[in-house]
């Protein structure tokens, strides 16, 4: 098998997909030329995630880590989600990626951040730019 | 319902070619190159095995069909006999297509290497690699053109007795990769101007491991390897008796069977492909008409194919994606490129390939699976254009 039954379970059984309407925050990341596209969606109420939502131009690693991490920001507070997006937390809770699938999960995590810093944007709100800068850590030795 | 619909990757083996196949595992287990009777039995049906394959192409004689491991093995030494046979008389240029399978791009990658020139020919937009580009490419030094018969990622089918005329005329080597053509597609060696061909057991209800190269009378192979004087000198190694013995068993039936069961599948595989492009923005890859009869390459817009075929596996349905990459690179593949799939397009490529045990029962769930899978994909489809909705354009 190409990914672990976590992966699959997921991937089989995803939860938040399609757009969220009235969001408050949206974000995209990646490109059909070149791999993924991921559209992430978050509703936010007093600085915490009530609902999040995605939808994706991938595969099984991308389906799988849009679910879990949709499903993971939910009840949380702004920082405690970018926390998450910028961890390893994806890749562990998942079970780890094919390498070769990696860059899938790398994108959900950016698109998260993405979405955060949209609704951030949106609201005039100021941030350290450098909570977004540093990446997913997924990416820690990767050469994408 | 389990449905195995990838028989261009490999067939199941038959009954028949099982059959053939047990006594060889262990009563007849003598080495065909001795010299007591048990060896010789087994020399015999081995050669039986061989006039049974000459029989099957319309081969002269037994004399010109030797056996190896697969179409990969057959492909590479095809290509380098007739590269080092038009190297000994000056002649260094090869011509062959964008799309063959790696066994052959990849020798030539190699033969490039070694100071040969080779011209690749891109396929027309139907998939289809018409004479007259190879003919205009050929040169005064061109030693081969190598030519496969049948495509196997998109199915088509390429004018080999037309190229193999015009080849004959100009006193050049023609070579075809008849792999995913053998069982389904009438082959005559004679009649189609061919100097070698290669066959894989496997593709045709044969074993895996076991293949053929035609080489006309005439034509001096070169071993790849080194060793004992099997095969006439051209393939060392004690032979995979019963890889041969199953091999030509299947030939065999397939060929006697050609008519009724080709148009038994190009039935189902038509069954198939009107079910599929009701799909609203779906498209066929290569020539409707001119393709193998169980070859079905359909890309469906705005998704990934990964998630497709996956999903269709978990409900039992057996495909593969559309191109000839492996299953661990998203690179899209060249060939869907070179015949104008569109970028939107490429990526939810589905290559199924219909085969002798397939049914119209397993015909309609492959089309209600594929139907219900991609509407659901689109339904959370970042790229796809939902009812009613501007298409959201990704960078
Ligand atoms: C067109 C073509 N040529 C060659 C091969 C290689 O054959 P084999 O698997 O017997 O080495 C294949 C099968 O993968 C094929 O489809």
């Amino acid at each position: 098998m190409l990914y672990n039954d976590q992966i699959m379970e997921h991937f089989l059984h995803p939860k938040n997909m399609g757009a969220v309407r009235n969001s408050d925050g949206i974000g995209e990341v990646g490109s059909v030329h070149c791999g993924d596209v991921i559209r992430l969606f978050i509703k936010v109420d007093s600085g915490i995630i009530t609902s999040s939502g995605f939808e994706v131009f991938g595969g099984a690693a991308a389906i799988a880590s849009a679910s879990y991490l949709t499903e993971a920001i939910k009840g949380k507070t702004l920082s405690d989600a970018l926390l998450l997006a910028n961890s390893g937390e994806l890749d562990k809770a998942l079970g780890g990626f094919p390498a070769s699938r990696l860059k899938s999960a790398v994108f959900v995590c950016e698109a998260l951040q993405a979405a955060i810093k949209n609704y951030y944007d949106n609201n005039g709100i100021g941030y350290d730019p450098f909570d977004f800068a540093i990446g997913c850590s997924l990416c820690d030795g990767c050469d994408f | 319902m389990f449905t195995y619909a990838d028989n261009a990757a490999t067939t199941k083996l038959s009954e028949n070619a099982k059959k053939a196949m047990l006594p060889y595992f262990d009563e007849l287990y003598a080495n065909p190159s001795s010299i007591h009777s048990a060896g010789q039995k087994i020399k015999d049906d081995i050669n039986k095995a061989r006039e049974t394959v000459a029989e099957a192409i319309n081969a002269s004689s037994g004399r010109e069909i030797t056996f190896t491991s697969g179409g990969t093995e057959s492909d590479n030494q095809a290509v380098i006999s007739a590269a080092l046979l038009g190297a000994e008389r000056g002649k260094k240029h090869i011509i062959s297509t964008s799309f063959e399978h790696h066994a052959v791009l990849h020798t030539l990658t190699k033969l490039k290497k070694q100071g040969f020139d080779v011209t690749l020919i891109d396929p027309d937009l139907n998939g289809i690699v018409p004479a007259e580009k190879i003919s205009s490419a050929i040169r005064e030094d061109t030693a081969l053109v190598s030519v496969m018969y049948a495509n196997n990622e998109i199915g088509t089918i390429q004018p080999i007795a037309e190229i193999g005329a015009v080849c004959r005329e100009k006193g050049i080597l023609f070579h075809t990769d008849a792999v995913q053509a053998a069982g389904h597609l009438p082959i005559d060696v004679q009649q189609q101007n061919i100097d070698l061909l290669s066959l894989s057991g496997h593709k045709f209800h044969g074993p895996k491991g076991s293949g053929v190269l035609y080489a006309r009378k005439g034509i001096a192979l070169s071993r790849l390897i080194e060793g004992g004087g099997q095969e006439k000198n051209r393939r060392p190694g004690t032979e995979n008796v019963p890889a041969i013995i199953g091999l030509a068993a299947a030939l065999k039936e397939s060929v006697e069977n050609i008519d009724t069961e080709s148009e038994q599948i190009r039935r189902l595989r038509d069954k198939v492909i009107s079910g599929l492009l009701a799909i609203p923005d779906t498209r066929l890859n290569g020539d409707p008409e001119h393709r193998l009869p169980g070859n079905i390459n359909i890309s469906f817009e705005g998704i990934d194919g990964e998630s497709l075929i996956l999903l269709l596996d978990n409900i039992g349905i057996s495909v593969s994606n559309g191109s000839a990459c492996n299953s661990s690179s998203s690179q899209p593949s060249h060939v869907l490129r070179s015949i104008g799939v569109p970028q939107e397009y490429i990526r939810g490529t589905l290559r199924i390939t219909l085969g002798r045990y397939n049914t119209f029962e397993q015909a309609d769930y492959i089309i209600s699976s594929v139907t219900k899978i991609v509407s659901y994909l689109r339904s959370f489809s970042s790229v796809f254009k939902k009812d009613g909705e501007e298409k959201l354009h990704a960078v």
